[in-house]
């Protein structure tokens, strides 16, 4: 592995991803500030070889170091004309108990990491597409290559998004022979930014206990280390989705702008998140429209909020693909042609149900964590009855993600149920773990925790301020 | 700070008990801890091709192997006729598996083709059985052999 290489794409990365983070002036700590500027510096890298190519540039190493270069540059003038002095007042040691913890987390950490870094890409999609498109675009300097000359006539995967072929071409060319070490780039400041937004709910124990449920899902955390769209998706959806919440409960504009941007890249990633984004949207619609908010208002809104995955979906479709692959997609064989038998969208919701979460493949995939929700849901219901905001907003998330799967699945019948759906509802992981850091049962364990340790910090004090030396006695000269 | 320990005493306890769960703990003996993945024993294996090898399996040794023998016997322009798995196991094969044109084209940088493919009159060679549940590779000496391997070939689903 190329050390230095690694080192420099990190820091462009963390640069270009930090700029734009500025822009949007959001109010968040310190380590979300680094974990969001990662994850969405990754984005922004991988468009250098888009750029080239669409500049017709041939994609050599220098040519591509230049345009991270760039981009960089361009991402970072936020980060000079908004200068501030580093603010490092939110991070704090880890409390004892959280380290046993920290380790099994580090130990998952490594394990994805080396794996990302030491197999090559592994899963058909990206053989067949992706990273074949990414290794015959370094070998012949342009990604119009000879892939194209072959018979595809068995995959569709070249029509994806450009972006694991961006990454994997930058990751190749200054950083590994196999790429995707970009995957642990987004996986590690992810998961350290679950950890913090959990954290800020709940007390440590419970949100190291719920991080250890997550971390502990078979199929999720192999796609931490397998290279396919479904990850990234699920990251950027997620973190669109989080600061969609945060505008409703803070009504504050910049989180509204940062969410279309995160949705909008997670359109770019998997073009149908478009049906996901559109069903997210009537959050606000509807509670702008209970705030008896005029329709105009709303409308506007909801056009704003569909404005940059729609703008990402252009760029995708209509400008990378068809510059990027010369051969026609032809979109409308792949949308179902019945649309008036809706049983479809019923029968898949089944399938999602009987074949997925609860079948005994469900288990191998998910683990208990759809069991563990259910049950979490049940007790809240029976027992609380009582959803705080956000944990009534996380079950809309979730409710779109299960059933706007469904409707995927009946509008495009290539949208299988064992393959894509299946990840595909890894979308409602994070989801899920918002919803238990808001939970009534979760969080009155939480703060059975806190009141315990705030009344042990208390009677702690006296008896320290008991041991302290006592005043040395003025001396008389 | 009593308190604390004893939080950290339950910080172990979840950990070991979750772990213990007999769905998480063969997760963790067959995935994390499988001595296939140690990472001690494959940072000690760093080829490139090795890795290769040790992540695609026997078929990904054998299209390699291939992929030598036509850059050795300089053929013009080869192409690889990949006949159905369905048609291998029939033969007694094992161990071994078709790929997709696209993705033989990504192991070895050469064309392949399906028996359903655009283009499979250029095909000049093939992958046969050889008798022992193993593959071998055969040339394909002109258009009517070609014809009478594809017959055979397309009686068997291909996907």
């Amino acid at each position: 592995m190329n050390l230095t290489g690694l080192l420099l794409v990190t820091i462009a990365q963390f640069l270009s991803g930090s700029g734009i983070v500025r822009l949007f002036r959001l109010q968040i700590g310190a380590i979300a500030n680094i974990c969001l500027s990662m994850i969405v510096g990754i984005f922004f890298i991988s468009l250098a070889p888009a750029m080239l190519q669409l500049a017709h540039i041939p994609i050599t190493g220098s040519n591509t170091a230049i345009a991270v270069a760039v981009i960089t540059a361009l991402c970072s003038i936020p980060l000079v004309v908004m200068f501030r002095k580093p603010n490092f007042s939110g991070f704090a040691l880890p409390e004892l108990y959280e380290i046993p913890f920290l380790l099994v987390f580090l130990a998952f950490f490594i394990t994805s990491a080396f794996r990302c870094y030491y197999f090559p890409p592994t899963p058909r999609d990206v053989l067949a597409g992706g990273e074949l498109l990414a290794e015959f675009t370094i070998r012949e300097k342009t990604m119009l290559n000879s892939v194209f000359s072959i018979d595809l006539h068995t995959t569709n995967n070249h029509f994806k998004s450009p972006y694991i072929t961006c990454l994997q071409v930058v990751y190749k060319l200054f950083v590994s022979p196999f790429g995707g070490v970009w995957l642990t780039a987004i996986f590690v400041p992810f998961t350290w930014w679950l950890y913090t937004i959990l954290k800020e709910r709940v007390h440590g124990l419970v949100a190291c206990t719920l991080l250890l449920m997550y971390f502990c899902i078979p199929d999720a955390f192999a796609y931490s280390y397998i290279i396919l769209y479904d990850y990234s998706n699920m990251i950027f959806y997620f973190t669109g989705f989080y600061f969609l919440m945060q505008y409703q409960t803070h009504q504050r504009r910049n989180d509204f702008a940062f969410s279309i941007l995160l949705f909008g890249i997670a359109t770019y990633i998997r073009v149908e998140t478009l049906v996901l984004v559109s069903l997210a949207a009537l959050m606000p619609a509807y509670t702008q429209f209970k705030a008896k908010q005029p329709i105009k208002d709303i409308i506007v809104n909801g056009l704003l909020l569909m404005a940059g995955p729609v703008f990402f979906y252009v760029l995708c479709m209509n400008i990378f693909i068809p510059n990027f692959v010369p051969v026609k997609m032809d979109t409308a064989a792949q949308i179902n042609h019945n649309m008036s038998d809706i049983s479809v969208f019923f029968t898949r919701i089944s399938a999602i149900n009987n074949d997925l979460i609860l079948s005994d493949k469900g288990l191998l995939v998910y683990g208990y964590f759809f069991y563990y929700f259910i049950a979490i849901l049940l007790a809240d219901l029976v027992l609380i009855r009582k959803f705080n905001k956000e944990a009534r907003m996380a079950l809309y998330g979730i409710a779109v993600v299960y059933f706007g799967l469904a409707l995927l699945g009946y509008l495009l019948p290539l949208f299988d149920v064992m393959n894509t759906t299946k990840r595909g509802l890894f979308k409602l992981l994070p989801l899920i773990l918002m919803y238990y850091a808001n939970s009534g049962i979760v969080t009155r364990i939480s703060d059975f925790l806190k009141a315990r340790e705030a009344r042990s910090k208390q009677a702690a004090e006296p008896a320290l301020a008991g041991t302290r030396p006592a005043p040395r006695p003025a001396t008389k000269k | 700070m009593h308190f604390k320990v004893n939080l950290t005493l339950i910080s172990i306890l979840v950990i070991v008990l979750y772990f213990n769960i007999p769905f998480y703990n063969n997760w963790l003996n067959t995935n994390l801890l499988s001595p296939s993945f140690d990472i001690f024993t494959l940072s000690k294996q760093t080829e490139i091709e090795q890795r290769k090898i040790n992540r695609y399996g026997y078929s990904y040794a054998i299209y390699s192997e291939m992929g030598r023998i036509f850059k050795e016997a300089k053929m013009d322009s080869p192409v690889l006729l990949l006949p159905p798995d369905a048609f291998l196991k029939e033969q007694g094969v094992r161990d071994f598996a078709t790929v997709e044109p696209a993705i033989y084209y990504y192991f070895t940088g050469m064309r392949g083709v399906w028996p359903n493919s655009p283009g499979v009159e250029k095909a000049n060679a093939v992958i046969i059985p050889d008798g022992h549940g193993k593959v071998m590779l055969k040339r394909i000496s002109g258009k009517d052999e070609l014809n009478m391997i594809l017959a055979d070939l397309k009686k068997y689903k291909i996907d």
